[in-house]
């Protein structure tokens, strides 16, 4: 699947675009080195003013929103009528990359957040959620460190598979997850949960256990 | 089209008053002080305008706002990214992006 990423700031100002051409760089290389890794057509990412000019069947735009629709989220990416889109919840520069980087490997493993692997949703970032690397990013000359998130390899899906399993090596085995990671799992019969790593599940999480529409892919605003 | 009537307007008569546009940034320009701060701030909306026919038009408001160095900049940046990426991906709005952009440095340097 041939797509592109469009990224543009509709927060109030929260964030300055300079952070995020900074942090869409970041996840432009990210998501080159993550296409690879899955063997999946690369996606470029690119910062925009604006999304008016651009071809929205194949330029899927993820928004720096302010407020965010889905209950506990700090960014999701999904598809309505054939629109791929998502957007990120706008918090400090470092989480707000973070998710980015989270929403745009699992928008390119998944475009439209319906894809299972057995009876485990292909949502390469949620497994290993809290971990991220920093990632340094140079425009005109100046270079950031942009905070990146880790991601599952194909090899997580596959209960025989090998290592590593995850971009930063962390995990030891497959369908495994950091401390703080989760999973979205379905029985036989279809229903859906969500599986959390540890026992110490952020306040309020529950509630995001049941999303009323289709399977959003998600970055829970209770992770670091 | 009526704004950008008004803005070609505006533009020429900028030109009129101004003379020549400044000579392009050259790279190491790009890297310093208020420049570096107005190309970086500019990259969403120079990635925007480099997408369309009528690119030259509005990179022409965007430097008479910005003003041309900062532009020039942001554009540099943005074609080298955008070549890099069309080449990587064969993605059609990127290699848009980077043809349009090195058509007007082109003009630039031509007319410098």
């Amino acid at each position: 699947v041939r797509g592109s990423i469009a990224v543009v700031n509709w927060s109030d100002g929260r964030i300055d675009d300079a952070a995020l051409a900074f942090a869409s760089a970041a996840c432009d290389d990210q998501l080159a080195e993550c296409a690879r890794a899955w063997g999946l057509d690369p996606w470029p990412v690119t910062f925009v003013s604006s999304t008016d000019s651009l071809p929205l069947a194949t330029t899927h735009v993820m928004a720096v929103v302010d407020t965010i629709d889905v209950a506990g989220a700090a960014g999701y990416h999904n598809a309505a009528n054939g629109v791929i889109y998502g957007k990120v919840l706008v918090r400090s520069v470092s989480q707000t990359g973070m998710t980015l980087s989270h929403e745009c490997v699992e928008m390119l493993v998944d475009p439209d957040a319906q894809a299972w692997r057995g009876l485990v949703a292909l949502e390469a970032c949620d497994p290993v959620e809290p971990d991220g690397y920093p990632y340094p990013t140079t425009i005109l000359g100046e270079t950031r460190r942009i905070q990146l998130s880790n991601y599952v390899l194909p090899s997580w899906f596959d209960p025989a598979g090998k290592p590593p399993f995850d971009r930063l090596g962390k995990l030891s085995a497959p369908l495994t997850s950091s401390p703080g990671g989760y999973q979205i799992v379905r029985d036989e019969q279809g229903n859906t949960s969500t599986v959390f790593a540890s026992r110490d599940i952020p306040a309020g999480l529950a509630a995001k256990r049941a999303i009323p529409f289709s399977r959003v892919s998600r970055r829970l605003a209770g992770a670091r | 089209m009526f704004r950008r009537l008004v803005t070609l307007l505006a533009l020429a008569g900028a030109a009129g008053c101004a003379g020549r546009a400044p000579p392009p940034a050259h790279a190491g320009g790009c890297t310093e002080g208020a420049v570096h701060r107005g190309a970086l701030g500019l990259l969403g909306d120079v990635a925007v305008a480099l997408v369309g026919a009528d690119y030259d038009a509005q990179l022409a408001a965007l430097a008479a706002k910005s003003g041309e160095p900062a532009v020039t900049c942001a554009v540099q940046e943005m074609t080298d990214e955008a070549t890099k990426k069309a080449d990587r991906t064969s993605d059609p709005i990127e290699a848009s992006r980077a043809a349009h952009g090195r058509a007007w440095l082109a003009a630039r340097k031509g007319g410098a």
